[in-house]
Parts: C-alpha cells; structure tokens; sequence
C-alpha cells in the first residue's frame, strides 16, 4: 500500500522527516518497504521576462529569446509556438533538475547548450516539463505582473513528495488509508491528529427507504450489508480533478480519470471507505436493492470484462438488474461519463468473508474488496459519503438533492475491553506505570478510563481486530517500541529433556553417509506430472497429486527419493562431471497408513546411490566404473556403522536386493533400468539404495549400548578353501553355509579370488574362502580347526556340488 | 715418537676426500690393520715404559680423527651420490583424490541452528510435511476465509471427494508442529522444530515452492516478552557474531499476539540495509486454549527462521535455485 507523505502531513503536523517518518511507521508496525520520491521543489525555476524574440537563423521552429531571470539577462532557444516578447513565463535556469523523466529513475537536467548552433542558458518550461498538468501546447505564460526572478515555487505549491510503500499486515484494516497512518504517527509523537470527517457540514438524513424521491434504497440482505448511505447529487458537469489532486493520485499509483470517480478515490485512500458513483440516470426505476442470487449472474464490471459471478454473491441492484458486484466493482451500465449530470454515491458496510469470497472465486482483488475483506470502520459510512460529495461539489459544482438516504439495520454496538496494567508489565516484561499505558491507548482512540479493575477500554470501530486483552496489551508494546523492551542477559528455563533418539539416529545416519564419501543433496518433493509414466499401475495408484499446483513440473508428492537423484546424476554429467556418489533423507508420501494422516503414509527415507566412474583414469589405477558391489558396500557399511548388520536380512532377485528386518522389508538396493535412464537422458549404469529410515530407526531403538569386548590374545588361525562350483551357484549362499557351520571360533570370512575359464570346464567357477578361526583362550592350531574344516567342504560338495580345487 | 705422531695428525687433517675412490685410500692407508695408525700402535714396545701411557693415549686419538674424518666424508660422498629412482618415486607427481562425503550447506546451517538452540536448552520435535488444515490453520487462530490465509500461497490436497472434508494442506509453516508437541505434552515444554514447509509460487531465484523453517517453543510460568527477546539476541549474535546490528519491529501472525520480526543490518553503514531473519511473538491465547492450556496460568513464545536466508545470508549465495540443483561444483564448495 502506498502513502504519500505529503498527503500524510495533512492530517498531522508532524516536525519529523520523510526518512523519520518511514522509521518511526515501521517500528509501530506499519513496515515501510520502501521510499521513494516524486515532483519538485521547483529550485532554480524562476519567472523571467521575455524582453527580445528573434528568429533563429538555422531552424524555421525555433526561436531565439532574450530572458530576464532576475539576476541577468540570458539567450534561451524556445521552440514555442506561442512565445512572444514581454511575456512572464517560468524558466529553468541551467542546472535545474526537471520532473522528467528522460530514462529509467533520471530526470532531465538543464546544461547550457548549443541548439542548432545557437547558445542556449535555460529552459522556457510548458505545464507538462513541470510536472503539474499535462499541457504540451505551448509554453506557461503568466501574470504580467509577476515580477522576473520571483522563485516559481513561491507562485506554485512545490510538487515535492516522498511515497512510502508499506507492507501492511491483514489485522490492521485501520491503517489502510492516510488518515489511518497518520493516526499511528499521532501515538509514537503526540503531535497533532487532524481527521478531515470531524468537521463536515450538517445534511438532512432520512432513514427511510424512500426518503429521497430521487431514489429509494433497500437492503434486502442485511446478514451481508449492514449500512447503506446514499447521497444524490444533481446539476454536475464532470471535469477534471483538480491538478494537486491528480499529482496525489498518481504518487501512490492511480490513474486519474474524472473528478467525481478521482473524489472517490480520494476518499477511500484518506478515510479508508470505499466509495461508488453511480450514474443516477442510469439507474432503472431510481431505485437501488442491496440483495444476491441463487443462481449464477453473468455480469460486466467496469474494466469491460464480463464475469460469471457464483450464486450467493452480494449485489447492488436497480429495479431491473444488477449494476454493481457489491465491494468489488461497479457494472459497466451505470459507470459515470462525461454526460453524466446526477450521480448516486455509494457508501456501505459489506460483511468481509462474503467480499472476500466473491474477490477470490472471481480472481479479482481491487482497492475496495481489499478493504471490505479486512474490516471497514462501519461508524464512517456516512461521513466518508458526505466528504466525497463536499470534494464533489467543490470540483464540479453539482448540489445534494434531497435528504441523504442512511439505512442501517444492523448497527454497530462499540466492545468493551478491560487492560490490566501488572499482566501487561509481566507478559511484555517492562515495568510501565498506569499512566504511560493510558496515553498510548488514549492517542490510538481506546477511550481509556482508569478503574479499579484495570485499564477500560472502549474498541474504536476502525479496529477490528483488537478483541482480546492481549490485543490491546500489543497495541502497548508496539508504540512503546519492542526495542525499549529491557533485556537482562539472563535465560533461564524448565531442564531440558534429552534429545529424542531419532534426532540422533538421523544424526548418526548423516554422519555415516559422509564417512563413505557421499555427497547430501536436497532434492524437490514435488514432481512433475510426468513421471506417471516411468511408474507401474499399481504405484500410480498410490501417489498423491497436489490439487491446485501453480507449475505442473509440482504436481505429484515424491513416493520414493530416486526421481531427485536420477535428476541430478543426470544434470551433473550434462556438465563434464565423472562420477556422481550421493545420499539424501527426506520424507516420502503414498497413500496408506502412516504415523500422522489418516490415509497418508508419509515417512523418512534414506537413498544411497551412486553413478558414473569410480576412478577415472589416473596413473595410480585403471579407469572403473560403479557396479552393483559398489552400492552393496556402502549399505553393508552402513549397517556396520549402525550396528544393524547382524539384524538386517539381505534378500537376493536379479539386480535387485530386499533388506528385511524382522518381517517387514526396510528398502531396496537395484541397478537401475536402461529404459528410466533414458527418460532421464542418463547414459552411466546407476544403483540406488532406498531405506525406509522410520523402520531403520526403529529396530536401532532397542540395541543394547557399546560394551567393551576383551581383544583377543592368542593369533588367529587362517584356512583357505578355494571350491569350484557350477557358475550358478551363489557365493553368498556358500558363505552362509560356512558361517552356519563354521561354529563359534570362525570369526570372520572373505571371498579373497573368483574366477572363470582355464583350466576349469565351461560352467564352472572358482571361488576361494579365507576363514578366520580364533579363540579366546588359546592358540588354534591345523589339528583343531580340521574337523570343522572337513565337515564345512563335505557339506559343501553336498548341498552346493562344491568340489575342493586341488 | 711424538715427532711421529704430530706428522701423522697433521697428514691426516690435510687429506682430502672427495670421491668414493679417493675415501677407499684413506682408509686402507690409515684405518686399515695394516694402516699407519695401527702400525704406530704396533711400536709401543720401542717406547719407553713411562711414556707408553701418553704413547697411546696419542695413538688413540689419531684413530679417533681418522674415523671421524672417514665418517664425515663418506656421509658427504653417500649425500652427494645420485641414484636412479622409479618413475612412480616421484612425491611431486600428483595422487589420485580421496572422495569424501560434505554435507549440504542447508544440512550443515540447519546443524549450526540446533548447536545454538541445544545451548539455550532446547530439545527437537517433529511433525508431518502433508497436513490437515486444523493444525496448520484453525488451531492456530488462522480462522476460515480469512484474508491470512492468503499470506502463503498453499498447496492442497485432495483427501476425499466429499465437499464436507478439509482438503489437507501441504504445511506452509512449521508452526503445525507446536500444535501436535502441546497436545502431546505439558508444559514445561522447550523445542525447536525443524523442517520442510511448502509455498505455491512460481520457483525464481528469490522464491521456491519449499524451504527449510525452523520453530522454537517455549511454553511455561510467567514466560515473558523480554526473555523471548533475550532468546532472539544470544541467537543473532552466536550465527552473526557478536557485533551485529539489529532491531525488532511489530508484525502480525495470527497465533502470536504481540508479534514480531526480527531484521539485522546486512552491509556496510552506508549501503546495507534491513533483512529481515525472523518472526516470533507470544503465543496466542487463542492457540493455547485450542490445545487445552489455561492462558491465564501459562504464557509462552514461539518463533519462526528461514533457514535457507540465513545459508544464503552466510555463504553470499544469490539464488536459491541452487541449492536444490545439486551441482557438485556448488555443494563441494561448504567443505
């Protein structure tokens, strides 16, 4: 919202600056976004006298002027049609800085100059070079009795002004116009708050339906439009606004149009109401009904577009049809021209949610609804009508006809609320005496009265959203300034619980992907729409779609964490990388049973993944890529590191691992498939590990903590057993056989050689074990680990037709 | 015989060793049992019995200079020597990187919050991403159709097809998870709660359709408005350093009441200007009695932090599209 200043010192006399001002509003909480300043002061523009014309000797259009400026006389080049000797006119003398805008944020400085060969010191300026009309058709000319070298600005008002934008919060209806941010600057100073509705002239009001014979005016739903003032004005001849009107209107962003839509205009942005003018001949049967519909209206609002508006919304209605969408937008039927001669003005009270509805289903935020939706002072309907019609009549002659029309069925009742000084000291932590609280609410209009309950005070109407003790004990802290708030350098709280353990297991988890060399990424949780057709029937089934996405590259939550890594592999080896090594945790979202939503299972996962080369070629070893046991280290690791290694179960498909704890599955490792690489445009073999780390979390929960195991003393026992099988037979599945029967003194195990061909049959491999035996008690020796031994490689040949290679 | 000695010493000081054939002399000539030096000792019977003991005290100590100098310069010659080395010897060739694992700078900002927010007592909660509309609007005294609401553009889901059900909502705040920890907990209560939020907005290098937040809590007896400020200060000055500049002005969130943000002074005295790196308040009362807490014996402050601002605050990153690219040129960089 913007605010000029310049408007603003009308309704405070205010000795701060622009830039004080803007300070001040932001820390009562009106946050001034930004300042930016407009107009001129008119310095070194000066009147002058044209004592000699003559033509210029290069230029059919221009001439050449002798100037009295006061101080001197000078030779100025005017291209003037109008110009003429003995004239008064204003000239910018040279080093001037005009109202123009000649590029982006800079304005025409006058230089002395050679024009078409002839010196030229200064500027004979038109309406338009000044900035305070838009007349290009000649120069000003002025009062010849105008002296030359008064400065222009003691002749014309300084159009100087400072606009401030300011962040407004949607609880401070009150503070969407000028007199409202005056009122705030009134309670951090003191100084003097003037409001402009205080001292209008008195008028007949009639509260009656068809108290004016002009028109007659119905509120047929008073649930959603509470008041109703109408104010007929006769023999109008619509002009222009007056200039410093206009130049208000355009510093904070508005188009001015004609002088009775301008004096709206300027109503609604000084007091906060907005305002419609009807043409009142426009208006069929002289009747207005403030009503809705139960069916769909098609209707055209004022910017020519025609709207289908849902059953219910509110409506200003003529005897025939509607001719205004009630706080939105007036109707294109009844809009003023320049042949209007007797208008309706409109001032009125509408129920917010019902305008912010209309506003939101039509997409269609104006002024008004913006105000309506946050609360309008209902106390200033009539006075704000009664300011537009005085501007009015001001600005284009026209007369009230008839008794001003003020149906109000619903009348405001003024709250009540009590302040009780010693809470407010102990939530805000000051120590503020009864009478400092009095003043400040006194000077934001709470009518405060001391009594022996507290602090009474009576809610002004322009703020709604002050309802509670607590309301008014902000209003306290804000004017006083949170900054004057004491700190004491003291913090003292409740002991503090232990942080909860899957806060350090994640914590844990994090720590061990960065020991295996990954990289954390943050990926997207929202997917494109697209990826439905990377994805089976059945998982397609599962996914949650955002309903109302603003991008259909977020349509879709992410069911697993691959997308965001495929993505980025895919990204980074778009740029020369070689090698993509990552981790991420973030929640996943399907439908089903989850911790917290009914019908959504949202949960933790973690990937692991990798991509691309592991070495590239280098003179310390070979180029190679990942492969599938580059993945398979990194979770058996993980487990290692988490203590979960003898808990999770490794289930075996084609390029496909299962890890099971217990009975339910906590994620998958796979080799990922040509064709989603090629959706990805991702040439390198990749392999991804997905856990669900909520499962994860939950079997680490139990683990007993670290305890010491004695290191062993005596030297282990080391036995190979090199086997040659059939290729199809599994060497997990052996190792686990020789784990199984291995009993407690084989203590670790290790496939150290595979290999396939010569001198071995086609279909057949070898693969060698190296067993580690130990015991804790004494030294192991051939003789007592050879039982074991012939047992493990019988059992082998058996089960496996593993046969011993010699 | 002393005369013998004194001109054996003086030989010996003045030869001069310089190569490996040159040091293989020396010492066949003197150090060898048939050297000079020991065919000196080998005289000691022709010495008189009293001068025996000076005798080969003198003989010794020739011995000694010889094997000293011998020493010396075959450690020089061994120093001097050039050897052949293998190609791979070669220390100034470069070796091959290690990969190592880096956090992401979010993970790595959001670590530093927690350090700080540890130290101040506080412990850590966790809420749902997907929510229903209760927690992240109603409960926290965002009434329906009000204008708020509109302060964060919302991503909804559809949870069912009737039109008597709330579609649920993806959290825009992290303030959803004060709500679930006070319904499931009294106070005392001290947590922060960090985690993904959500805005529907079009993704530039200003904005994304998420970001990391980070809430705290505090809900206990006469909590008060000065010690949230305490709180907020020790915050600033321990991730800004001590000599920050800042300033608190009022704002509006409809579950605090007083309100407020937090912005601190970015650049030098004459350029910078105000960022704004927070918003916090007291608790609402409305938000208290919503989870069955008696305003009038608790009080309590909440506040909410970007934590995506304060990273791109830190490390000077100027689009936050980067941090969601993956670009391991970007992310090597927070070692």
């Amino acid at each position: 919202m913007n605010i000029s200043l310049s408007w603003l010192r009308e309704y405070i006399d205010t000795q701060l600056s622009d830039t004080e001002i803007a300070d001040k509003l932001t820390l009562t909480g009106l946050e001034v976004e930004e300042i930016t300043s407009s107009g001129s002061d008119f310095g070194g523009i000066v009147i002058g006298e044209i004592l000699a014309v003559r033509s210029h000797p290069n230029a059919d259009k221009l001439t050449l002027c002798d100037v009295n400026t006061g101080s001197e006389t000078v030779q100025i080049v005017c291209g003037a049609p109008n110009v003429a000797a003995g004239q008064k006119v204003v000239v910018a003398t040279v080093g001037t800085e005009l109202p123009v805008e000649i590029e982006e944020g800079k304005n025409l400085v006058i230089r002395k100059s050679k024009i078409r060969g002839e010196v030229s010191f200064g500027m004979i300026c038109a309406e338009d070079e000044l900035g305070i009309g838009t007349d290009h058709s000649g120069i000003m000319v002025l009062d010849p009795s105008l002296k030359a070298g008064t400065p222009f600005s003691e002749i014309v008002k300084p159009t100087k002004d400072s606009v401030i934008e300011i962040g407004l919060t949607p609880n401070r209806p009150d503070a969407a116009c000028h007199v409202g941010t005056a009122r705030d600057l009134h309670a951090v100073t003191g100084e003097t708050f003037k409001h402009p509705g205080d001292n209008l002239p008195d008028f007949e009001v009639t509260k009656k339906t068809d108290g004016n014979p002009s028109v007659k005016i119905s509120i047929l739903n008073d649930e959603l439009c509470h008041r109703y003032v109408g104010i007929v004005m006769k023999g109008i001849s619509v002009a222009e606004s007056p200039a410093w009107v206009q130049q208000r209107l355009k510093a904070i962003g508005l188009r001015p149009r004609n002088a009775i839509v301008d004096a709206t205009n300027y109503v609604l942005h000084e007091m906060g109401q907005p305002l419609h003018a009807f043409d009142l001949s426009a208006l069929s049967g002289s009747e207005i009904q403030v009503k809705s519909f139960d069916k769909d209206i098609t209707f055209t609002t004022l910017d020519e577009t025609e709207r289908k508006v849902a059953a219910g919304s509110l409506f200003i209605c003529d005897a025939e049809k509607p001719v205004a969408l009630a706080g939105v937008m007036g109707g294109m039927n009844s809009e003023i021209s320049d042949s209007t001669t007797q208008i309706l003005i409109e001032s009125a009270w509408f129920e917010p949610v019902s305008i912010r509805k209309t506003s939101r289903n039509l997409a269609l935020q104006t002024d008004s609804s913006y105000r309506f939706e946050r609360g309008v002072d209902p106390t200033i309907t009539l006075k704000a009508a009664l300011r537009c019609a005085g501007l009015i009549q001001e600005w284009c002659s026209g007369d009230i006809d008839g008794p001003v029309v003020d149906i109000n069925p619903v009348i405001y009742e003024p709250k009540k609320l009590t302040l009780r000084p010693e809470r407010t000291n102990k939530l805000l932590g000051t120590s503020l005496g009864a009478e400092a609280m009095l003043q400040i609410l006194g000077r934001l209009g709470f009518l405060p009265e001391h009594t022996k309950a507290g602090i009474e005070c009576t809610i002004p109407a322009f703020r709604p959203d002050v309802t509670i003790e607590v309301d008014l004990i902000e209003e306290i802290a804000r004017i006083y300034d949170y900054n004057n708030i004491p700190t004491t350098g003291r913090i003292t709280f409740a002991r503090p619980p232990v942080i909860p353990f899957n806060e350090s297991f994640l914590q844990q988890v994090r720590l061990a992907c960065v020991k295996l060399g990954l990289q954390e990424i943050y990926s997207n949780s929202l997917l494109p729409e697209s990826v439905r057709k990377e994805m089976s029937d059945e998982m397609i089934e599962l996914l949650i779609p955002t309903l109302n996405p603003i991008s259909r590259d977020q349509a879709i939550m992410r069911p697993d964490l691959s997308y965001g890594f495929l993505r980025s592999a895919a990204y980074n080896f778009n740029r020369k990388a070689s090698s993509f090594r990552a981790f991420e945790i973030g929640r996943v979202f399907t439908k089903g049973t989850g911790r917290w939503i009914e019908g959504i299972d949202e949960h933790r996962n973690l990937l692991m993944a990798v991509s691309g080369k592991k070495h590239k070629q280098h003179w310390q070893h070979t180029e190679t890529a990942f492969t599938f046991h580059d993945l398979k280290a990194l979770t058996d690791s993980l487990f290692d590191q988490l203590r979960l290694a003898e808990k999770v179960r490794y289930e075996y498909e084609d390029d496909l691992i299962r890890f099971q704890v217990g009975k339910s599955q906590l994620g998958i490792a796979y080799r990922v498939s040509k064709e989603l690489r090629k959706k990805f445009e991702l040439d390198n073999e990749a392999y991804i590990a997905e856990l669900n780390l909520d499962l994860l979390a939950k079997a680490a929960a139990d683990l007993e903590p670290v305890r010491y195991k004695p290191v062993p003393k005596y030297p282990a026992f080391e036995y190979d057993i090199a086997l040659i099988t059939d290729s199809n037979v599994n060497a997990g599945e052996m190792q686990e056989f020789i784990l199984q029967h291995g009993g407690k003194q084989l203590t670790d195990i290790q496939v150290f050689d595979v290999f396939e061909g010569k001198p071995m049959e086609k279909g057949q491999k070898s693969v060698a074990f190296r067993l580690l035996f130990q015991d804790s008690e004494k030294t192991l020796t051939i003789k007592n680990v050879e039982p074991k031994i012939n047992k493990i490689t019988k059992g082998l040949s058996k089960t496996f037709g593993a046969q011993l290679r010699a | 015989m002393s005369q013998l000695t004194d001109k054996l010493r003086e030989e010996i000081e003045s030869v001069t060793i310089s190569t490996p054939e040159e040091l293989e002399a020396f010492r066949l000539k003197y150090l060898s049992k048939k050297g000079q030096v020991s065919s000196l000792l080998s005289q000691i019977g022709s010495v008189a019995a009293e001068e025996r003991k000076a005798f080969g005290q003198k003989v010794n100590e020739l011995k000694q200079q010889a094997t000293e100098k011998f020493t010396q310069a075959s450690e020089l010659l061994q120093s001097q020597q050039k050897t052949v080395r293998n190609a791979t010897d070669d220390i100034t060739l470069p070796a091959a990187s290690v990969p190592t694992g880096l956090l992401h700078p979010l993970s790595q900002t959001l670590d530093r919050i927690k350090d700080v927010f540890y130290r101040l007592g506080f412990t850590v909660s966790d809420g749902p991403e997907l929510e229903d509309d209760f927690h992240n609007f109603t409960a926290l005294n965002f009434p329906p159709e009000h204008p708020a609401r509109d302060m964060q553009d919302t991503f909804f889901i559809r949870k069912t097809d009737s039109d008597e059900v709330d579609d649920l909502v993806l959290r825009t705040h992290t303030s959803p998870v004060q709500i679930r920890l006070m319904k499931e907990q009294k106070p005392p209560l001290r947590s922060i709660m960090p985690g993904r939020v959500y805005r529907n907005e079009s993704i530039t290098a200003k904005s994304y359709c998420l970001f990391h937040q980070v809430e705290g809590l505090y809900i206990d007896k006469d909590v008060s408005l000065a010690e949230l400020k305490d709180t907020l200060v020790m915050f600033v000055e321990m991730i800004y350093g001590e000599g920050v500049k800042y300033r608190i002005r009022p704002s509006f969130f409809p579950f605090t009441e007083p309100s407020l943000e937090m912005d601190i002074w970015w650049g030098d005295e004459e350029t910078g200007k105000w960022l704004e790196i927070l918003g916090a308040g007291m608790v609402h009362p409305n938000v208290l009695r919503s989870v069955g807490v008696d305003p009038e014996e608790y009080s309590g402050f909440a506040f909410g932090m970007g934590v995506e601002r304060i990273a791109m605050l830190f490390y000077g990153i100027d689009d936050i599209r980067l941090l969601y690219d993956n670009d391991i040129r970007f992310l090597k960089q927070f070692q």
